[in-house]
């Protein structure tokens, strides 16, 4: 346990927490709203921006970030405008169209292969400083953003034509969720890798809807299962030298398959 | 007196080829209750979603307080139960949140006592029954104050004593504060008990006037005998 007195344990602990939080709240209204597989699709996008980016010589980060913002949106565009498209196919051809992207890059150009999987499959133990204030920033855009917005995305999820009534300009609660949620899963993709990112946005959300007795309770109990399972992922990792991505997700499943367990097979 | 809704030649159509709507044309005045009443397919949700903005006419006008749907929406408080409300069955939003979602952070204890809604507001919506619910989204459509209701189906699922409770509720809202209903209703009994005027549709206005006049067409549009 001598290992949480170091500096980079508590500053990746500290990234984790924050991004599970954020990425939680976001993700009950994803889960809710049918977007859960928007996680998935943008951070595989984001691994065909990430190629696309070493290979036209531009920052990595900032080119991810524009690329996943126009492409979420276009599809978010797409799925008002036409409401026969439906939802989690075009999510699907995201994630196939980003990951196709990368593929074909790594393809042509290799030298780049160490560089692209180091970015995308990164590990919380090696957030710096910068990336403890970028997640600070993001995260701090993103909850400000549910805190003015919170009782509109309540009513466009109750029912869009109900909130359409009211004066709520549903189709820019839209976009404005799907812009933060991007850029919530696009930085998170670098600080703590793929697999991670996608999964604080679902899995938490998920179990907690399973089981809360309210909408504030489901936001709450999202955001401890996500929070609890990084700091216990973390520990775990470190004494039984396991990498933390795999353990964190593992224990969100395990957290998830209780919930289902007692709830629906009332073990 | 002033006329809140005002449709004029109103027609449309979900394809481009059959008509949903042909010359629509009624006004609804402030204090006053219009009842739509129409057999099944004959275009009465179209209608209200027409007045209320959700969707585009094909030709005519329509105006409430006296400008566009869209802008009327977003200066007054237009309250709207819609036909059917189904949440996802995951969705946990309490009665509570939803009618705070619609109304501001404070809850109108007066509204929830006055709709009999104490006992279900720290419950699950989507964990009501039918009849709790049209009570719960009545309940959300008034909770803004409303200067016009649009109430598609008010009373389906209800029982007869919470049918009467509405109808003393719509007249109380009407009648002492001035506010404006305009509702959709398979129930002809209660249209007919409540409505000021009653609009008879099957895509064309088959008639519009008071309630007392109405059971002629009523006979023409659904083959039943009413007694007024």
């Amino acid at each position: 346990m001598d290992l949480l007195g170091y500096d980079f344990v508590q500053r990746g602990m500290a990234v984790g927490v924050i991004l599970a939080v954020t990425s939680s709240l976001v993700g009950v209204f994803l889960v809710l709203r049918r977007m859960a597989f928007l996680g998935s699709s943008l951070s595989h996008a984001a691994f065909g921006g990430v190629a696309l980016s070493f290979l036209l010589g531009l920052d990595p980060l900032i080119f991810t970030l524009v690329f996943s913002l126009v492409l979420a949106n276009l599809v978010q565009a797409l799925i008002t405008r036409s409401r026969r498209v439906p939802g989690d196919a075009l999510l699907a051809m995201v994630f196939s169209g980003g990951a196709s992207i990368a593929v074909i890059i790594l393809g042509v150009a290799d030298r780049f292969g160490e560089e692209i999987f180091g970015y995308l499959f990164g590990s919380i133990l090696i957030a710096s400083k910068t990336d403890l204030w970028i997640t600070i920033l993001v995260s701090a855009v993103a909850l400000v953003f549910l805190a003015l917005y919170y009782r509109r995305l309540t009513l466009i999820t109750f029912s869009e034509e109900v909130a359409e009534v009211r004066g709520v300009r549903v189709s820019l609660v839209e976009h404005l969720l799907i812009t933060v949620a991007s850029l919530v899963i696009v930085l998170s993709v670098k600080t703590v890798g793929l697999i991670l990112s996608s999964s604080l946005m679902v899995i938490p959300a998920l179990s907690a809807l399973l089981v809360a007795g309210s909408l504030k309770a489901s936001l709450l109990i999202a955001s401890l299962i996500g929070a609890l399972s990084v700091v216990f992922g973390l520990i775990l990792s470190l004494i039984y030298n396991l990498p933390p991505s795999g353990i964190i997700v593992g224990l969100m499943v395990l957290v998830f398959a209780v919930v289902v367990a007692v709830k629906y097979l009332k073990v | 007196m002033r006329e809140i809704v005002e449709v004029r030649d109103l027609s449309f159509s979900y394809d481009g080829k059959v008509l949903a709507l042909e010359d629509v044309s009624f006004q609804a005045r402030e204090g006053e209750i219009v009842g739509v009443i129409g057999p099944n397919g004959s275009g009465k949700t179209t209608l209200l979603k027409l007045v209320l903005g959700l969707l585009k006419p094909l030709s005519g006008e329509v105006k409430v307080f006296g400008t566009s749907p869209e802008r009327a929406r977003r200066e007054r408080c237009i309250g709207y139960v819609p036909q059917e409300v189904s949440p996802d069955p995951i969705f946990p939003a309490t009665v509570g949140e939803i009618l705070t979602s619609v109304g501001g952070r404070c809850l109108d204890y007066k509204l929830i006592r006055h709709l009999h809604l104490e006992d279900k507001i720290n419950r699950k919506f989507s964990d009501l029954s039918g009849g709790e619910r049209r009570i719960a989204l009545l309940g959300m459509s008034l909770s803004c104050d409303p200067d016009l209701l649009v109430l598609d189906e008010p009373t389906a699922g209800l029982d007869l004593h919470a049918c009467r409770h509405v109808a003393d509720l719509l007249r109380d809202l009407t009648q002492r504060r001035k506010r404006t209903v305009l509702m959709v209703s398979h129930d002809i009994g209660f249209v007919l008990s409540i409505a000021d005027r009653v609009l008879c549709l099957n895509r064309r206005v088959h008639y519009f006037g008071p309630p007392d006049e109405a059971p002629e067409v009523i006979e023409d549009l659904f083959g039943i005998r009413i007694r007024v």
